[in-house]
């Protein structure tokens, strides 16, 4: 409320991919989700040694936390089966969190596995592409600056050592690629 | 040694041009994170975590403190000049500090602010100086017990007093502790669902957790509503207030230092909930209450006075007794603790000069903001300029190196990436990630401290109800039921914390 007299959207209300989930039917999955990691670690946790009651062993704690965790996951469904949560939607799949993830995911996937340089600047170049939407060339340059601020910082002045992985070997063995 | 020679010594390590220079870095990052809506503090701690780890424990310590208070000075600028509040504790101050800004008196208000904060802190660093060594001294008489029972008791005031639903809370309370059991048993290293990964031996990294949970979501949030700000432009030379405003102040900043210093321990919203009482209370005192809502002075000096004096206090629980009480310091005990320092009643005889560096460094620290904060407001307002787009980047690239750096491992890379979803998912259904975090950095202290407390009493569970636990949760449940009463008389309640959440 405060924000709306001194700010201008983009974008129309929650953006262009942005779907409606119901609230309580979100609420009902995110509970069972709580529901599911308190089962998962009181379910592993009892596998382990219990100790005795004056002498708790390494169970105790995660089974006891595991049991808790279900009971409070119980009592949230249950506040939305009394309707607790009322009937709005909140909205999800906005487009730039969407795009936004998936390029961390790319980017977790593909950091250790090519040259980390090349993939902060390719993970930078599509965010600066579909979130900013700024023009190529202040992209390329966005880019290169950036990288460079990360070499000098990281690199240089705190000696921070990024994986390099095998990109630069691959390239430079490109054009002898396939022959004899 | 008396405490001065203590704080000349803390000055002889503040005062070196390393410590100047993060506490300037922090500062400054603060403000900035302060100034931006959607960075709060914590978020800007948990990005800049990872440039500590080069760094001697005194050091990193003094930048990441620099950005805690420099948050809260950098909060009231856009609640001022934009009305929108940089972080929560700034919400009141938008309520007359725009109105301020609307008849031409944006330069007062930001000037009183800064004043403000700059008395409220530095009363407030007094303070921790002077209550942190003898509440160390108590803390070495008692047992693990005592821990045990006050580490609950800052778990069960979060979930009472904090914003949204109660159950969400002590859910993510619950959820901390149990991902908090990940990795090696401490007592018996037995390995806890580690599934045979030599990887997960220490647990999940909390540098990945704390930077997923709190600013991979909040950035996600925040691409949410790209919005364009128009901000109010102050000129340097209007600053300057009036006798009228100074005569209006003084008494204001006089409360609300008072009043953020006694809320400062309540765990949680301790800071929000000083701007709101303090708020109120000026309204209360007013001879012309009818002014407020309509750009009265005192509505900006006491809130955001208020609110830097919990500063100082906010540190005494993690420093004297090793409990962090809100999020902001639990960051501050993940680091101390990679640093190989057990922040508690031992820092001040181990590591005097982390302790006595760090007050020194806040007094220094509040004169470096005050300095910064007025002549380069101008800056400070420019930065809403930048589109997020372009900030989105920058700060997942600084997070992603920061991430791997800690350990080279891109295993991390990815639990920042997962929990940043998962967190996300869980801020957008009302689930808080600040309680969670506290108790992923308590969890392994509270079961530690659990067990050994039973090893020592020999199995008894009575060892948890004995003299001095009763009497530190009868003191503890009486200063609660103080403060709360306090509250209430001066009209605060749980909905209005749920409220500046919420805006």
């Amino acid at each position: 409320m405060l924000a709306d007299a001194n700010t201008s959207s983009h974008d129309e209300g929650s953006g262009a991919w942005a779907r409606p989930v119901p609230t309580r039917l979100g609420e009902v999955l995110v509970a069972l989700a709580l529901l599911a990691s308190g089962a998962f670690f009181a379910s592993l946790a009892a596998l382990l040694d219990f100790g005795r009651v004056g002498l708790p062993g390494p169970a105790f704690f995660p089974f006891a936390l595991g049991i808790a965790l279900c009971l409070l996951a119980g009592a949230i469904l249950y506040q939305v089966w009394r309707g607790a949560s009322g009937s709005g939607a909140i909205f999800l799949g906005h487009r730039d969190v969407v795009i936004a993830m998936l390029a961390m995911a790319g980017l977790a996937f593909a950091f250790e596995r090519i040259d980390s340089y090349v993939v902060l600047g390719a993970f930078t170049a599509v965010l600066l592409i579909l979130i900013a939407r700024a023009a190529i060339w202040r992209v390329l340059l966005g880019v290169v600056l950036g990288m460079v601020a990360v070499w000098l910082f990281f690199g240089m002045a705190l000696g921070v050592q990024l994986p390099t992985g095998d990109f630069w070997g691959l390239l430079t063995a490109w054009p002898s690629f396939g022959q004899p | 040694m008396s405490a001065f020679d203590h704080l000349m010594s803390g000055f002889a390590v503040a005062l070196t041009w390393k410590s100047l220079l993060y506490c300037f870095i922090g500062c400054f990052w603060g403000t900035i994170v302060g100034v931006l809506p959607g960075l709060g503090p914590l978020a800007g701690m948990v990005l800049l975590l990872p440039l500590t780890f080069g760094l001697d424990p005194a050091t990193g310590i003094i930048m990441l403190t620099g950005i805690f208070y420099g948050a809260m000075y950098g909060g009231s600028t856009t609640s001022i000049l934009v009305r929108i509040p940089g972080e929560a504790a700034s919400v009141v101050t938008c309520i007359d500090g725009y109105e301020m800004a609307r008849q031409g008196r944006a330069g007062p208000a930001l000037m009183i602010a800064a004043v403000g904060s700059f008395i409220g802190g530095t009363v407030s660093v007094l303070g921790l100086m002077l209550v942190t060594p003898p509440l160390a001294h108590v803390m070495l008489q008692i047992g693990p017990q005592v821990e045990v029972v006050l580490m609950l008791m800052a778990m069960c005031t979060i979930a009472f007093i904090s914003g949204g639903s109660r159950l969400k809370t002590a859910a993510m309370i619950v959820l901390g502790l149990a991902v908090g059991t990940i990795g090696l048993d401490k007592l018996t290293g037995v390995p806890r669902f580690t599934f045979g990964n030599l990887g997960l031996a220490d647990g999940l990294s909390f540098t990945a957790l704390a930077i997923g949970l709190f600013g991979i979501s909040e950035i996600l949030i925040n691409l949410e509503k790209s919005e364009t700000i128009k901000a109010i432009q102050p000129k340097l030379k209007d600053l300057v207030p009036r006798w009228k405003d100074l005569k209006d102040s003084a008494p204001a900043v006089t409360r609300g230092t008072i009043i953020g210093f006694i809320f400062g321990i309540i765990p949680g919203v301790s800071h929000v909930v000083s701007t709101f009482v303090s708020y109120a209370i000026e309204k209360r005192f007013s001879k012309h209450p009818e002014e407020f809502g309509r750009g009265a002075i005192a509505g900006v000096a006491g809130p955001e006075t208020a609110n830097n004096a919990t500063t100082g206090t906010a540190m005494i629980p993690l420093l004297g007794l090793g409990i962090p009480s809100i999020p902001a310091t639990a960051i501050l005990l993940s680091a101390l603790v990679m640093k190989g320092v057990s922040p508690g009643p031992l820092l001040l005889t181990e590591h005097p000069e982390v302790f006595w560096g760090l007050v020194a460094s806040m007094y220094v620290g509040n004169v470096v903001l005050l300095i910064l904060n007025l002549p380069l407001v101008g800056l400070f307002v420019n930065l809403l300029r930048i589109p997020y787009g372009w900030l989105v980047p920058t700060i997942l690239v600084i997070s992603t190196i920061g991430v791997y750096s800690v350990s080279s491992n891109a295993a991390d890379v990815w639990i920042m990436v997962v929990s940043g979803g998962i967190g996300y998912i869980l801020r957008k259904f009302g689930y808080e990630m600040a309680p969670l975090l506290l108790a992923l950095v308590l969890g392994d202290r509270l079961e530690e401290q659990f067990r050994t407390a039973l090893t020592m009493s020999g199995g008894s569970y009575a060892t948890f109800a004995d003299y001095s636990s009763l009497l530190v949760i009868a003191v503890v449940v009486t200063l609660l039921l103080i403060l709360q009463a306090l509250a209430w008389t001066f009209g605060y309640s749980k909905s209005i914390a749920d409220e500046a959440e919420r805006t």
